[in-house]
């Protein structure tokens, strides 16, 4: 199954999203909590996917997004977001995100959107 | 011809040279180096990036056209358009040749005299095009999605500016799809080979609807016109149009963004002719009816095949096909219906306004919590010490204090605020009644639930609106009898720590108490004898019932005299009291005493009978012990002596346990205070107080069917510890109760 890169910056969601992933038979090979190590992270295991969080302490989503992009244009990257960054998820879809999953997390959306992303082209 | 002072021009010139070194180096190991490939290509587009911008700032074309020039192939290398070969290795190596040449040729004489650039870029040109007609190793589902078009630009008749702006068209393009073949040819025109047109013929592959191309091109600078027409490529006609409609479930997340990536994979999987509502509609929110959007879809696939793909997206209810758009010719028309109107009136669900801090404030609590939880079963399933535990449960109280804090906070305004907004309708009702009134605001502001303050506002409505239309006289009649002509209405709110008292003071004529009693008595609200009975508070109590307009005719502003009745009943919702008082000739005051907060409230816990019961603390004013030989009955009522008083007695055996037999031993007491005035007090007698705590209550007519409710005491339960309900006891009532029987 594929393998996922974890961003964000609450250790909880990213217990969370671990678990529904492993549980799911996915293997998560790494966690970040900065943009800087996802960055750092995403050139080094080069993931199948990495799910974003849109918020980050020392950058924002969509520029460590464009970062992951400059790397890897093919990069499938999965915003994770909460209710009010509609406007930013849009620039986040424009600047190439594949996808976004929604806080509070319901694991079958976001395995569902994650074999979606897996499975699309380019 | 720059537009840099001389003096920039050495540390623009510094810079370049820099990154001319940067670039040759970076070259050195584009070949072989095959791991760290897209590095050293991705150093590269930064480097020729900085050229570009500093050379169009400082005002060199032909280096800025270079620079360029090299990031896009650069560029098109990374995104694995391209893949690096001799040929193409050797136009790299050319360009920045070009651009240390540009350079030196701006040092030496200060212009770029020096350089001929069309042949590489004649060179980048051929290669380019060469390489997209075999494109056929490029991923399949690229190709099927490149779509041929005749794209004509028309510009500004400017023709100076022309080649500059031919020149942001190609760069345009660049980013668009992969031009085919233009007229006249766009180098030459750059280069000032050819004589400028107006109009710019350019066949372009893009994967992009015509639409967008047309976006795109048009807000070129200098682009008056873009005129995209298909080309009429072989694999179009064996392409089928599909109507299709993508319904998003109502529970959908950003319902515009998975509307957005869909519309991307459609992208992937055909033409998108159009889309309603149009893309920059759903991206601002906007979709059709109940949440769908429509996509005008030209594909090989079928239309089952498309639908597996759309419903891939988490969040899609449904896909259906719509009418085949049989007859029309291009792409550019739109669909044939009007466009749908969103659903003119859904009904509303009731909405507040939010602070978006708090929103995340919640989310993140709630995040914490679920974490929590997810700890605790790895916990439980496993070994754990009892620092975890207390860690654990740290965390929780802590987390479960913030929700509280939040949830509080967000349901809490100002009370005084909400107030206020009544005023200029009561101004105007009274000015349409033909009187003069004048509505003032009194005491401190203070923060209440909403509902609380709904229900504060709606009572008001009621009551300023029979002030105004009965209580207040007209300014003839307030002349005549001595009153300054103009009626005054003055609301006060005096906050107690744990409830708040809104009173409603007029000064017009009072309600007279034997028009309300013949009223009752006319209506069968009670029976004459007792009407004779009633004492004056229990007579001004009546207009609180439902059936007693003073109206005779119904009217639109007094309504149908359940007004005050319904005041009466939602205030006792929230475990609030009203009391009126009222002077004939002088005005009537009208109180409502509601507690500041609903959801939580301090109730008593006591025993009754070996059961648990629930009292609400709101006009509780003290708690005791005594022996249960201190109670005595006389007559039809209890009488209890106390060191602090003497106090009519209520058993709350008598009502919840069918007359028990008086307890023996010690009872204990809740001292109730039965008006506002602090003259009623009844002592509440129990078995056991067993204590004191805030707890959410829930209503009982969510419960149980409201006439179940309607005469009883019980007016809610409160969840103890997740065990069984314990009875919330309406004092109110019982009192109420105990009122109309002793009658």
């Amino acid at each position: 199954m594929a393998r996922i890169l974890i961003v964000d910056d609450a250790l909880f969601a990213r217990i969370l999203l671990r678990k529904i992933f492993t549980e799911a038979g996915h293997e998560v090979v790494g966690e970040a909590s900065t943009g800087k190590e996802a960055i750092e992270l995403y050139s080094k295991l080069r993931p199948d996917v990495i799910t974003l969080d849109i918020i980050m302490p020392d950058m924002d989503g969509i520029t460590a997004l464009q970062e992951i992009k400059k790397i890897d244009p093919n990069a499938k990257v999965i915003m994770i977001t909460s209710v009010d960054n509609d406007k930013k998820l849009i620039e986040c879809i424009e600047a190439g995100a594949s996808g976004y999953i929604v806080k509070p997390f319901e694991p079958s959306q976001v395995l569902k959107e994650v074999e979606r992303v897996l499975s699309s082209q380019e | 011809m720059t537009i840099i002072g001389a003096n920039y021009i050495g540390s623009f010139l510094e810079e370049a040279r820099e990154k001319v070194v940067e670039l040759k180096e970076l070259f050195s190991r584009l070949s072989g180096d095959e791991e760290n490939l897209s590095k050293t290509v991705e150093e590269m587009i930064r480097s020729a990036h900085t050229i570009k911008g500093t050379a169009s700032l400082a005002g060199f074309p032909k280096l800025t056209q270079a620079a360029h020039w090299l990031e896009t192939i650069l560029d098109m290398i990374r995104s694995g358009n391209l893949s690096l070969d001799e040929d193409l290795l050797s136009i790299i190596r050319e360009l920045i040749v070009s651009i240390d040449r540009l350079i030196h040729s701006i040092e030496d004489f200060g212009d770029e005299r020096e350089v001929e650039l069309s042949p590489v870029i004649a060179r980048a040109t051929l290669y380019l095009k060469n390489a997209s007609r075999k494109a056929g190793k490029l991923p399949p589902l690229k190709v099927a999605l490149e779509k041929r078009y005749e794209v004509v630009v028309s510009f500004e008749p400017v023709p100076e500016k022309i080649p500059v702006w031919t020149f942001a068209v190609l760069s345009k393009l660049q980013r668009l799809g992969h031009l085919i073949s233009s007229e006249p040819d766009v180098n030459d025109i750059i280069e000032g080979r050819t004589k400028p047109g107006e109009r710019l013929k350019l066949v372009i592959e893009s994967p992009l609807s015509p639409d967008e191309i047309k976006e795109e091109l048009g807000s070129v600078n200098g682009v008056r016109k873009v005129e995209v027409l298909g080309h009429g490529g072989q694999n179009e006609r064996k392409e089928g149009k599909l109507r299709l409609r993508i319904y998003l479930t109502e529970e959908t997340p950003f319902k515009a963004a998975r509307a957005l990536l869909i519309i991307q994979d459609l992208r992937k999987a055909g033409r998108v002719l159009s889309v309603n509502p149009p893309e920059g509609e759903i991206k601002d929110g906007t979709l059709l009816g109940e949440g769908f959007f429509e996509v005008l879809l030209e594909s090989e696939l079928s239309f089952e095949r498309v639908r597996e793909l759309v419903l891939r997206h988490p969040g899609v209810r449904d896909v259906i096909k719509i009418g085949e758009p049989e007859g029309e010719s291009t792409e550019q028309k739109s669909f044939s219906g009007k466009k749908i109107r969103p659903l003119p009136f859904r009904p509303r669900k009731r909405t507040i306004p939010v602070d978006v801090s708090a929103l995340d404030e919640l989310l993140y609590s709630l995040g914490e919590l679920v974490a929590i939880g997810e700890w605790l079963r790895d916990i439980t399933s496993g070994s754990f010490n009892p620092e975890q535990i207390e860690e654990l449960s740290g965390k929780l109280l802590e987390t479960i204090e913030r929700l509280r804090k939040t949830v509080t906070s967000l349901r809490t305004v100002k009370l005084r605020d909400r107030i206020a907004e009544l005023i200029p309708s009561i101004e105007k009702l009274a000015a349409e009644k033909g009187k003069r009134v004048k509505v003032t605001i009194l005491g401190e502001d203070v923060a209440v639930d909403r509902i609380v303050a709904a229900v504060v506002w709606e009572a008001l409505v009621h009551i300023l609106r029979n002030a105004v239309i009965h209580g207040i006289e007209g300014s003839e009649e307030r002349l005549r009898i001595g009153k300054p002509p103009e009626g005054l209405i003055e609301i006060s709110i005096v906050p107690h720590p744990s409830y708040v008292e809104v009173s409603v003071r007029d000064d017009g004529r009072g309600i007279d108490i034997s028009e309300v009693k013949k009223r009752a008595v006319e209506r069968g609200i009670i029976t004459p004898e007792e009407a004779k009975r009633l004492s004056r508070k229990e007579a001004l109590m009546l207009i609180f019932r439902p059936g007693m307009s003073t109206e005779r005719e119904v009217s639109e502003e007094s309504g149908r005299g359940f007004g005050l009745s319904v005041v009466m009943e939602s205030i006792r919702e929230l475990h609030g009291s009203v009391h009126v008082s009222s002077e004939e000739g002088r005005g009537t005051v009208i109180t409502l005493r509601v507690p500041t907060d609903v959801l939580i409230i301090p109730v008593y816990i006591v025993e009754v009978g070996g059961k648990k019961y629930a009292i609400p603390s709101i006009g509780i004013l003290d708690s005791f012990k005594l022996g249960a030989e201190s109670v005595r009955k006389v007559g039809s009522v209890y009488v209890a002596a106390h060191t602090s008083g003497i106090f009519p007695a209520v058993l709350l055996h008598d009502i919840v346990e069918d007359f028990a037999p008086l307890p023996e031993g010690e009872v204990e007491g809740l001292l109730f205070q039965f008006d506002k005035d602090g003259k009623e007090k009844v002592l509440v007698l129990v078995d056991r107080i067993l204590g004191k705590k805030e707890t959410v209550v829930r209503s009982l007519r969510s419960l149980v069917p409201s006439a179940e409710v309607e005469k009883g005491v019980f007016t809610g339960v409160i969840i103890m510890g997740g065990r069984e309900p314990v009875p919330l006891i309406d004092l109110i009532s019982l009192m109420e109760g105990l009122v109309r029987e002793k009658h």
